[in-house]
């Protein structure tokens, strides 16, 4: 039964020119998003693989110098870029892709890709997740707004429901027949993505998370599904359902983003540049805890003059100014912690906002989900930016030591070499592990389940009080 | 015919409903804008100021002990003052925020070389910036259209399929007449509605400060019913196809998708893909090329070590030596780099040119552009002001430069001739082209489409 009425309903919407125009503009578009996602990917991974490189041996072949020198001169951590990225380009365009590393500042990321692009249009982007988001539930509303408002408008609903074909093959086979129309033309897209990716160089290492992808669009695809037929068959008109299902589309994938990104400033909003900084510089003169760094510097001096049992710097072993600059990073570190965090705090509040109100907006969950997925998420930003930190703290500490202990008070003529520079680096960025991954792209999973589960449910409830008349 | 109105109300409510909200969330975004960077500049004031009297007590006092740091250009120019030069907010800057949550809104500048002046935009959330904000531009672009077609998309086949046609005809009303009655009222209403949401939206943005300003005014909702007549002439025109209304609003939906979402998405990629912005990345590493070229050229001169760190360096008059050797090591580094610079500069110039035409492959597109024009959010604008603010640069610089390179100290007087920041934006909005080829283009638009369907009427059957 099920599949009698599957076959029918297929059959239908194949023989349905409307179907087609928006059947070629969604394959149009997944097609040439990939081909420019392949090309670009090339490009861009190039690049960047290039810049880190000669910045790595920049940092090499600096000559000798003294090893502050060195602290000062710095490294730049760049973001590599992955397959996946590509497809879900989230907001790599809006974040910097290099981080000045360097001695007594922590930098944000800087360089945003879309400062030198004069193209405008914010909301729409030609990559395969944004036609997935957008276009796919478009797609299935035009498909399914009439399975049974149609029947309905026609006077066939009374001969089907005649038949006595029980509510759930009824529901399934409607659901079976247009998910074969729409997996008959984005499945093959998909596919070839998917080949794609394993071609890709780097881009096995991103499979799991690319099955998880698709598996989040399938149950995207099956939300609209099952909402299209719940409407369809409450609605007394076709017609009225396609205004339904189209309002709601509309209001939940383009109205509510946006309002959520006013709304989250204004209920979170983040420090400006001038703020930012200020709040660091009093900070680090007054100390985070009330205790200046000069204080602790004179303390620092008594401990280590009283460890080395001498009365004066210039008697110690070792070069007190390498300890100076240990312990002002150390002191540093805390406040640039505190305000980093505090601001990516800021960051990760906003984007919970958007989790929250995507229990309104199927869209916005799977966005977040697939930004996830694809390592373009605010979060994986911020995994970059700490990362980078890290890195910032261990070299530095490499060179502060090295002219602690193999330097003395007032050689300021010290100078180190490729060797010390050989114990720095390369800097690599090794990208977000899978757990992670996982562990965050669960909130809007759920989301997303429980729009399935509630769109279904809402299907089979109006199938099974299927009137012939509203 | 009752839903018909009380959906029209509701379509009608929606509207002003989401214009207000933007023109207010723009309003309270412009005025954080402005008292961030006041404060600022007001607290920067504060400390020039009282570093000056100072240097006039010093000098009253006959110029006896150490040189205050009000004298020393090097110092001032360099590390202890700099100027803030804020973009002047267009009237209608609350209606659209274009590219200002991207580009700076204002330049901190000090003796450095212009090539420090790289910074981006504010502080942002990444994920903001992706989505864009809510801005009546939004409203009017992406969503007004939708409420259009919702309110025209069964204009006439309902009344063919309720069957009113074939009544009207038999009541000896003329065809011709009852249709060009319905849709006449029918686009007075939506025209009435598009010129009503969008006044209140101004009154709202210039009653919570935004600047009032006629004929910006006048031609935002000039646009806006333009733009929105010219979707309710299609839709109008589609009808007159003869389909079925639910065929309509496929149709009409489908026609909103390749307009709204599907070309500005390709254009964008074709822009990026023919002129690909030259690599930042690159140009770090070539900018790090240049100065550590520069520095191994200046550190003949001066340790490597003390150049790190003024601080280190006893005395007055050293750190002016360091300062003028920052000074003519950034010169070298600006030299070198020159090249790349323009890179930037010409490719985004190409991207331009390029959408300046393929803009006009779609009415969203082009008033997207147009809005952007007139609320001073868009590159055109912003370019005007950066280049205002180089000019600045150039002559703040010099002041500190000058004495510098002269080894000369600053007097009193010579801080009331302090270069000030006065720029005044554009404000000659017709003779622009992003604002004044929309107009025309969707004016004939609509009267083409208003044609079209004049032609396709005549032919129009009653059942």
């Amino acid at each position: 039964m099920i599949r009698i009425v599957a076959a029918k309903e297929f059959t239908l919407l194949r023989r349905d020119p409307r179907v087609r125009l928006t059947a070629a503009i969604l394959v149009i578009m997944l097609l040439v998003a990939l081909v420019s996602a392949v090309a670009r990917y090339q490009d861009v991974s190039q690049e960047r693989a290039a810049a880190q490189e000669i910045i790595n041996e920049q940092w090499n072949n600096q000559g000798e110098k003294n090893p502050h020198a060195a602290a000062h001169y710095g490294i730049y951590a760049i973001r590599p870029v992955t397959p996946l990225s590509f497809f879900e380009t989230g907001v790599t365009a809006y974040s910097g892709v290099s981080i000045w590393l360097e001695a007594h500042r922590r930098n944000l990321p800087g360089g945003r890709p879309a400062d030198d692009d004069t193209a405008a249009g914010r909301a729409s982007e030609l990559t395969g997740a944004y036609t997935l988001q957008v276009l796919l539930p478009l797609f299935i509303v035009l498909l399914a707004f009439q399975a049974f408002a149609g029947e309905r408008e026609q006077g066939t609903l009374r001969q089907l429901l005649g038949t006595g074909v029980p509510a759930h093959a009824l529901l399934l086979g409607k659901a079976l027949g247009i998910s074969a129309a729409v997996g008959l033309v984005i499945g093959p897209v998909l596919l070839l993505a998917l080949v794609a990716l394993l071609l890709t160089p780097g881009g096995l290492a991103e499979f799991p998370q690319a099955l998880l992808m698709m598996l989040s669009y399938v149950a995207y695809g099956a939300i609209f599904l099952f909402l299209s037929l719940a409407i369809s068959a409450r609605m007394s008109s076709s017609q009225s359902a396609l205004v339904a299902l189209l309002a709601f589309w509309a209001v939940s994938s383009f109205v509510l983003p946006r309002f959520t990104s006013d709304l989250s400033s204004w209920l979170y909003p983040l420090p400006t540049s001038v703020q930012f900084e200020r709040a660091i510089a009093e900070d680090l003169e007054t100390g985070i805890d009330g205790v200046s760094a000069a204080e602790r510097i004179n303390e620092r001096r008594e401990q280590t003059l009283k460890l080395y049992k001498v009365e004066r710097e210039a008697d110690l072993p070792i070069n007190f100014q390498g300890l100076i600059f240990s312990l002002q990073e150390e002191l540093d570190a805390q406040v640039f912690g505190k305000h980093f965090n505090r601001l990516f705090n800021l960051m990760a509040s906003q984007q919970s906002l958007y989790g929250i109100v995507s229990l309104a907006s199927p869209r916005m969950a799977v966005e977040l989900a697939s930004m996830e997925w694809a390592g373009t998420s605010v979060s994986s930003q911020r995994d970059f930016a700490d990362h980078a930190e890290v890195f910032r703290r261990d070299f530095i500490e490499v060179l502060n030591q090295d002219l602690t202990f193999n330097s003395t008070a007032g050689s300021t003529d010290y100078r180190s070499g490729p060797e010390l520079w050989n114990k720095v680096g390369p800097y690599e960025y090794p990208g977000t592990d899978l757990g992670t991954v996982l562990s965050r792209s669960a909130p809007f999973m759920l989301v997303l389940v429980l729009w399935l589960v509630g769109s279904a449910l809402s299907a089979w409830l109006a199938v099974r009080n299927l009137k012939v008349s509203v | 015919m009752l839903r018909r109105v009380s959906s029209l109300w509701v379509l009608g409510l929606m509207l002003v409903v989401l214009t207000i909200l933007a023109a207010v969330s723009g309003s309270i975004r412009m005025t954080t804008l402005a008292t961030t960077i006041a404060e600022r500049a007001d607290a920067e004031l504060a400390v020039r100021n009282s570093l000056i009297s100072s240097l006039e007590r010093y000098t009253e006092a006959g110029a006896q002990g150490d040189v205050p740091v009000a004298a020393k250009p090097g110092s001032m120019g360099f590390s202890v003052t700099s100027a803030y030069a804020a973009m002047p907010a267009a009237p209608l800057a609350p209606l659209a925020i274009g590219v200002g949550d991207l580009l700076p809104y204002y330049y901190r500048l000090d003796a450095h070389a212009a090539y420090t002046l790289v910074q981006g935009g504010e502080i942002e959330n990444p994920l903001n910036l992706r989505v864009g904000g809510f801005d009546v531009a939004f409203v009017m672009v992406f969503l007004l259209p939708i409420i259009v077609i919702a309110l025209t998309y069964d204009i006439m086949s309902r009344e063919k399929e309720l069957g009113v046609l074939a009544l009207i005809g038999a009541q000896g009303v003329r065809l011709s007449t009852f249709i060009a009655a319905k849709v006449i009222a029918r686009g007075a209403l939506i025209a009435l509605m598009i010129v009503g949401s969008n006044a209140m939206a101004i009154a709202a943005a210039v009653y919570m400060g935004a600047e009032w300003h006629f004929g910006a005014a006048a031609l935002w909702v000039a646009i806006a019913v333009l733009y929105g007549l010219a979707w309710f002439a299609l839709a109008v025109l589609i009808n007159a196809l003869g389909f079925s209304s639910s065929t309509n609003g496929v149709v009409l939906a489908n026609i909103w998708l390749v307009f709204v979402i599907v070309i500005p998405a390709i254009v964008k990629l074709a822009a990026t893909t023919l002129y690909p912005a030259p690599s930042r990345v690159a140009l770090t590493t070539e900018l790090r090329e240049a100065a550590t070229e520069a520095d191994e050229r200046a550190a003949e001169a001066r340790e490597a070590y003390m150049f790190d760190h003024p601080e280190m360096v006893e005395g007055d008059v050293d750190q002016e030596i360091f300062f003028r050797q920052v000074a003519l090591s950034e010169q070298d580094i600006a030299a070198s780099i020159a090249p790349q610079l323009e890179a930037f500069e010409a490719q985004a110039e190409r991207q331009a040119a390029l959408m300046k035409w393929l803009k006009f492959s779609s009415p969203a597109l082009l008033a997207n552009d147009a809005f952007a024009a007139l609320a001073g959010a868009d590159r055109a604008y912003h370019a005007a002001f950066r280049a205002a603010v180089l000019e600045y640069h150039q002559r703040w610089q010099a002041f500190f430069l000058e004495p510098l390179m002269r080894e000369q100290l600053l007097t009193a007087e010579d801080w009331a001739n302090l270069p000030a920041f006065d720029y005044q934006p554009p404000r000659r909005y017709l003779p622009n082209s992003a604002i004044n080829l929309p107009l025309v283009v969707l004016l004939v638009l609509g009267v083409a489409l208003v044609a079209a369907g004049l032609a396709k009427y005549r032919r129009y059957s009653h059942i």
